[in-house]
């Protein structure tokens, strides 16, 4: 994976008002920790940070932070990436700091390829159990993504994390049985579905439910006619 | 349709629905997603009758998650009765829904049509909400 330089600055006001002040200039406030040394609060121009996550295609980028107006630079990676799940805005990152000579464990997406066999002709359903594995890797190593091609994959059968093709250097961290895609039976749990659809369409005005058990209070009653 | 097998009090207070969802605002398990944008209670018919319009509308295939469960009872006085008298009976099931819960996650079909299955659903949540997929990232 390619490194990506990106300047940055120290950020002096902390606190959730300096923040807001913060993001409302169009930055992102950031923390860089790890590696032994103290934590440092800095801020991030959020167009510039959009622009190199679009180019590397993931979080999984070492970065190379470049303190603003002094000769310090850090390899770091992206360890955390708060997003408001309202305005999809980034609201903070953290930054881990990394040693280029020092194998580290990360999270790495899985792409399928193809359409399996058994959605082709079978009609099932891919199911796609494990979207990340981790692996552990040095971080100049780092894929940013391992391709699993499912073309072959039948109905009933699945691909697990032993499966994949990891490249050199790079260890998995996962049990090798770690079911990733599979194949599963989908027309009848449709038409059961469809026909409780059904069912529940036309008792959904009448029915009257029942109310749940109440928790250690099943010998109430007995007591209370005493 | 949903509701708790066993509950330690029969009702519940109303409580409060500020702020954003705590957890569950992103998603899990599926590539296209359901997301509520406002507070409130979703019972446990809307969240059955969105099933159901999900369902029909990715046809055969696919797999859907429900990820909000109702959990709360809902209590109701008869009508003309007088206030007073204790509380109501209980009525109902809700989730208590916070801007950025997802209420739903389609995998297995075809974006348009998970999409279109999604937004027939969104007509059955008594809340705004707005369909998502894997791929709105922040950037």
């Amino acid at each position: 994976m390619s490194e990506i330089t990106l300047e940055v600055r120290s950020r002096e006001e902390t606190g959730t008002n300096a923040n807001r002040r913060l993001r409302a200039a169009g930055l992102i406030p950031a923390v860089v920790y790890g590696g032994g040394l103290d934590s440092v609060a800095i801020q991030v121009d959020r167009k510039t940070l959009h622009e190199l996550l679009k180019e590397a295609g993931g979080e999984n980028a070492v970065f190379l932070l470049k303190m603003a107006g002094t000769e310090t630079k850090r390899h770091t990676m992206i360890r955390e990436l708060s997003i408001d799940s309202i305005s999809r805005q980034i609201i903070h990152i953290d930054f881990l700091r990394v040693q280029m000579t020092e194998k580290i464990n990360v999270q790495v997406p899985i792409e399928l390829v193809g359409i399996p066999a058994g959605v082709k002709n079978e009609g099932g359903v891919l199911d796609f159990v494990t979207r990340e594995v981790e692996v552990e890797c040095l971080p100049g190593d780092i894929p940013q993504g391992i391709e699993l091609d499912v073309s072959d994959l039948e109905l009933g059968s699945n691909y697990q994390a032993r499966d994949l093709e990891l490249g050199e250097n790079i260890e998995l961290m996962v049990e090798p049985d770690k079911v990733i895609a599979a194949v599963a039976h989908s027309r009848v749990a449709a038409e059961v579905e469809e026909a409780e659809a059904e069912a529940a369409d036309i008792g959904l005005l009448e029915e009257e439910e029942a109310e749940p058990e109440l928790i250690g209070r099943e010998e109430e009653p007995e007591s209370e006619e005493d | 349709m949903l509701m708790p097998k066993k509950v330690k009090y029969r009702k519940k207070q109303r409580g409060r629905r500020r702020g954003k969802a705590k957890g569950g605002d992103f998603i899990a398990f599926g590539d296209h997603a359901l997301q509520a944008l406002e507070a409130g209670w979703v019972s446990s018919r809307q969240i059955e009758s969105a099933r159901i319009a999900i369902a029909r509308g990715v046809k055969r295939g696919g797999k859907i998650w429900i990820r909000v469960f109702p959990d709360k009872p809902i209590t109701k006085k008869p009508l003309e009765t007088r206030m007073g008298k204790g509380k109501g009976s209980p009525e109902g099931w809700v989730a208590v829904v916070r801007p950025g819960r997802i209420l739903f996650e389609v995998e297995g079909v075809d974006p348009a049509l998970a999409k279109r299955a999604i937004e027939l659903a969104s007509f059955k949540i008594g809340i705004k909400t707005r369909y998502i997929s894997r791929e709105h990232t922040a950037w």
